[in-house]
């Protein structure tokens, strides 16, 4: 049964500066009343979907943040804001930080364009999203650098057994369940992201065409 | 063929250029770390040429597909160029000398002539961070007669300067955000005993958004 007084934050992990800094952030974040923070990090997976499976599978949390070791969450206030999202309705299924309204036919999500906030808009201090006035975007694909999760939906280690696509199949798989994935709308960042300058494409193709097969060929 | 052994580096790497695939020359001339690098640059405009054959012949070029299938199929050369170019940066950074740091400025100018900067690998941009603050540093160094610190010097691999890019980094985000524990900056700013430039020039790679208040609160500390 899930234990919807905790919040499990799930990462892969490779490198220990990285992975320590990131969880320097999400102990400083603000708990809500009653609310449990469980954190596990994952070494030596397999696969990020093999890796996340592992982590799902070892926690009763009903919130689940599955998140990247270079990822620092800077919305003090993420936790209050994420559950405040999901408790407003039991279709979102999966909350992310970046996304794409639409994943082109060709699984390409950022040759599109993309929504959430990589930039600065307004001073931070006093920043508060509130649900109701900025409210969210629904979107068809999210950047797995963050994804927050109040369903555990498996992720198709299957077919994604390397550090691509993992994020668009959760999304999708999802949306066969019926469950949406969102964007909050987010006036100032609400992290930063130490992601390389480019990234890593080195098996992209691989999984691009198995993504395709699974999920555009229907 | 002047006096070889006057030769510096550039003027070697220019050789080099003349005629990338004489193996026998370059050995004479250039040390086996070096020649590595050299040899991996070689390999990787081949292997660019006959992935490009490839694509044309299959009519991808131009498509989508061109991108992906290229950073895979270079993916190994791309792994092999990179841990040649660390090891002769780790060779030269151990010198903890300008004039090797005017050679790691040589190497990285190389292979941005090449375009050939492995941007999937942190130790690059980190890389081409430290040229910028050893230019300023020396700068600093020539404008005050030497009496500056070229506070660089001090990383003698590539470990311990990507460290440091990191956790200069780190340590800025958590002044902007308020993140504890602040100690920890003090420590490792005055242990490493980093300039002035240097942090200045991290926080511009930091994504601070406030670079004024982080700037001023490590003044107050480190340098009052």
């Amino acid at each position: 049964m899930a234990d919807g007084n905790k919040i499990c934050f799930i990462i892969c992990a490779n490198n220990s500066l990285f992975y320590d800094e990131c969880v320097r952030y999400i102990r400083w974040l603000e708990v809500p009343e009653g609310m449990e923070i469980e954190l596990m990090e994952i070494r030596g997976a397999a696969s990020m979907a093999a890796g996340y499976n592992e982590g799902m599978r070892s926690s009763n949390a009903k919130y689940k943040v599955y998140m990247h070791q270079d990822v620092f969450i800077i919305n003090k206030y993420f936790i209050h804001d994420m559950i405040s999202i999901f408790q407003s309705s039991e279709k979102i299924g999966v909350i992310g930080l970046i996304g794409s309204v639409k994943v082109p036919e060709n699984g390409v999500m950022w040759s599109e364009s993309r929504v959430g906030n990589w930039s600065k808009m307004i001073p931070w201090e006093g920043y508060r999203y509130d649900k109701d006035e900025d409210g969210w975007w629904e979107v068809e694909g999210l950047d797995g650098l963050l994804l927050a999760t109040q369903y555990d939906i498996p992720w198709r280690e299957d077919l994604f057994d390397g550090w691509d696509f993992y994020d668009l199949s959760c999304c999708f798989e999802m949306k066969r369940r019926g469950f949406q994935a969102v964007v909050p709308v987010q006036r100032h960042i609400w992290f930063i992201h130490d992601d390389k300058a480019a990234m890593s494409l080195w098996n992209y193709n691989k999984y691009r065409n198995r993504f395709i097969s699974e999920y555009m060929n229907q | 063929m002047s006096d070889i052994d006057q030769w510096n580096l550039n003027d070697k790497i220019q050789y080099w250029k003349k005629d990338p695939g004489d193996k026998d020359s370059m050995r004479v001339l250039f040390s086996s770390e070096e020649y590595d690098i050299l040899d991996a640059v070689y390999q990787f405009e081949i292997f660019d040429r006959a992935v490009t054959e490839r694509l044309e012949k299959a009519k991808l070029t131009g498509s989508i597909s061109e991108t992906f299938i290229r950073v895979e199929e270079e993916a190994e050369i791309s792994v092999l160029l990179k841990e040649r170019f660390m090891r002769q940066m780790d060779i030269l950074l151990e010198k903890g000398t300008a004039e090797a740091w005017i050679e790691i400025m040589i190497w990285y100018s190389l292979l941005e002539e090449e375009k050939l900067i492995v941007e999937d690998f942190w130790e690059f941009p980190a890389l081409r961070t430290m040229i910028d603050i050893f230019m300023k540093e020396l700068n600093v160094f020539l404008e005050k007669g030497g009496a500056s610190r070229i506070s660089i010097l001090s990383l003698h691999n590539m470990q311990e300067l990507t460290d440091a890019y990191f956790k200069v980094i780190f340590l800025c985000r958590r002044i902007e955000y308020g993140v504890e524990p602040v100690d920890e900056i003090i420590e490792y700013i005055e242990k490493k005993q980093f300039s002035d430039t240097f942090i200045r020039a991290i926080i511009q790679t930091a994504q601070i958004f406030n670079e004024e208040k982080v700037i001023s609160i490590i003044e107050e500390w480190c340098w009052k």
